[in-house]
């Protein structure tokens, strides 16, 4: 293309082209800067010592206590990070599993049955996805405080996941049982395989693709939701990961939302609470962009 | 569609031998979605609907039948559900915009055969790595008054009376706008992919016929990814409109300060989760909270049909 055009009009071409490449490159240099000056900033700040953090805004730190703050941090008693970190992995486990069951067994039923009325049925559930959360809420938690449900197990942040509520993953589900070659069921069928056994030994084994998808949407959902621990979470002993960060943010205030926040604690706290994230976002790269690019969701 | 398996050579079933082929196993495998959409969407709708005429409070026994009464009283007299759908707007439309053409830039720029394409991409994709509770403490630092980066460096260039941010009434809002427009990497991701999938040949050709760059993004690009960016524009909008965990942060969960960041979804939960528990009020701002997204999802439709060109490929 470039060559053919330069042909065309050599010199005005190539300086014009040159000019638009700098200009690219500076725009894409310049929003690089505003996406790493919030991670620059927060790991000079987790390495500044308290009198530097909470008062001082050097862009290099003049202090390092970056181990001091770690042991603080870990060391305080509200700070439970274990406990928080497999509170939150036990909340999306239950999520996650519950969702890739009942989602992927409704997306097999819809794509391979018929039954009378089905595409009025799926229509009716598709629209759900139109329908925001604060329509719902209200008599969820009406219902999990008059039944004394609302803190035990968590469950009312994960019970919805295990009757197929997420109409997303049931059409992605569905999409992909839709192009599920045909003899294979047949054969399966012929010898005398029963549909539950069908499904679950030829039809979800080839969906890994769908699968892996869900459980990464749903870590991230699970791992950065704040409404719901907001919400159902008041006893310390259920502090998920959206609490780590608070404990120290309001370490030396009393009530009012005033000044002093330690921000090198803060810092450290949110270093941590990112860890897995990072790992999973290191390894799993590609499949992250795609399953973001596919949805578009931030939890 | 036609996935009728159990159908061996085409002829026509009794209901008894489609229960057993079909109807048996739709039930068994879809039953949990059907059950699931009467016990999480139905339920809850019409429960919300009826709370919505009652003065019902959690912890009180009885309750009232109001009529639209709570309806009127949120549409005429509160001033605060007022004010929060007010800024819950201007935060969708106002950093819905910038994201919108940030992203969509920024992808066209990377599109246009750049070096290091993966390592700009990772960079932009990088603040999606912070915990979205985390962003809020993250940017608090960044932009504090006094110990914040952003401040120490307009005071560097000469700025004597740098702003206060998310501090003062009067800039919370505008600087929540900002902090939320930073997440243009997850859109850019989108639209990139949408733009990679659009044919070379389309721009060898307008090329040859001598269209000028900014004809070949006004006929070639924008129709191509039209479908894209009206998918966006919907969840953009949505997303802003209901977005609740930033401002929850940054307003200390009750829009400080003076209710200069409270958007509806936390006016919403101080009024329904927070003592007095007023079921029934915020059942009725729900409501109404859900009419304006459907007006403004309709109108979003209406308008599409104006910019969304289809079977272009």
């Amino acid at each position: 293309m470039a060559e053919r055009a330069m042909h065309l009009k050599p010199y005005e071409k190539t300086k014009e082209a040159k000019t638009r490449r700098i200009f690219t490159y500076l725009l894409l240099v310049v929003f690089s800067v505003v996406a790493l000056l919030p991670l620059y900033y927060l790991i000079i700040t987790a390495m500044k010592d308290l009198a530097e953090a909470s008062t001082q805004a050097t862009m290099f730190p003049h202090s390092f206590a970056l181990f001091d703050n770690f042991r603080f941090v870990l060391s305080h008693p509200d700070y439970n990070i274990i406990r928080m970190f497999l509170n939150t992995m036990l909340i999306f486990v239950l999520k996650a599993t519950g969702t890739i069951l009942t989602c992927s067994l409704a997306g097999y039923g819809f794509a391979m049955f018929k039954f009378p009325g089905k595409k009025i049925i799926f229509f009716a559930l598709l629209s759900t996805m139109m329908i925001p959360g604060e329509l719902l809420g209200v008599p969820i938690y009406e219902f999990m405080v008059n039944t004394g449900l609302k803190e035990v197990a968590f469950i009312p942040l994960w019970i919805a996941s295990w009757f197929a509520t997420d109409v997303f993953v049931i059409f992605l589900f569905k999409q992909f049982f839709e192009t599920l070659p045909k003899p294979l069921v047949e054969a399966a069928r012929m010898e005398g395989a029963s549909e539950l056994r069908i499904f679950f030994t030829i039809a979800l084994p080839l969906n890994k693709p769908a699968v892996v998808t869900v459980i990464l949407l749903y870590f991230v959902g699970t791992y950065n939701d704040l409404y719901g621990p907001a919400l159902y979470i008041s006893d310390k002993s259920n502090w998920v990961m959206a609490n780590s960060i608070t404990i120290f943010e309001n370490l030396y205030q009393s009530g009012s939302s005033s000044y002093l926040v330690p921000w090198n604690y803060v810092s450290v706290a949110t270093l941590i609470a990112m860890v897995p994230v990072v790992l999973l976002f290191a390894l799993l790269q590609k499949q992250f962009m795609q399953s973001v690019a596919g949805t578009g969701i931030k939890g | 569609m036609k996935r009728d398996v159990g159908l061996l050579q085409p002829r026509k079933l009794s209901f008894r031998q489609n229960f057993h082929r079909n109807y048996k196993h739709f039930l068994i495998f879809g039953g949990m979605a059907i059950l699931g959409f009467f016990l999480f969407y139905f339920y809850p709708i019409i429960r919300t609907f009826i709370l919505s005429l009652t003065n019902k409070s959690l912890y009180e026994g009885t309750s009232e039948f109001v009529g639209l009464e709570n309806y009127m009283y949120a549409i005429t007299q509160d001033t605060m559900f007022a004010k929060s759908i007010q800024q819950s707007l201007i935060f969708a439309v106002v950093s819905g915009v910038f994201v919108l053409i940030t992203s969509l830039v920024l992808a066209m720029l990377l599109n246009s055969k750049v070096k290091m394409l993966g390592a700009f991409r990772t960079i932009y994709f990088l603040p999606f790595i912070i915990p979205s509770f985390a962003v809020g403490a993250v940017y608090k630092n960044l932009l504090n008054p006094a110990t914040g980066l952003i401040n120490n460096i307009l005071t560097a260039f000469g700025v004597s009376d740098p702003p206060l941010w998310y501090a003062s009434p009067s800039s919370a809002l505008f600087t929540m706008i900002l902090i939320s427009s930073f997440g243009f990497g997850v859109k850019m991701v989108v639209f990139l992919a949408a733009l990679q999938e659009i044919p070379e040949e389309y721009y060898e050709v307008a090329e040859l016929e001598g269209a000028s760059k900014w004809q070949q993004f006004y006929k070639i690009t924008l129709p191509m990814i039209s479908p894209i960016i009206f998918f966006n524009v919907i969840l953009i909008t949505i997303d802003g409109l209901r977005s609740f965990s930033l401002a929850f942060v940054m307003g200390n969960g009750s829009g400080w300060p003076s209710n200069s960041t409270l958007l509806f979804p936390i006016y919403m939960f101080m009024t329904a989760f927070n003592t007095p528990f007023r079921l029934g009020y915020a059942a009725a701002m729900a409501w109404l909270f859900f009419l304006i997204i459907l007006g403004l999802t309709l109108v979003q439709f209406a308008l599409s049909k104006f910019y969304v060109k289809k079977d272009l490929r």
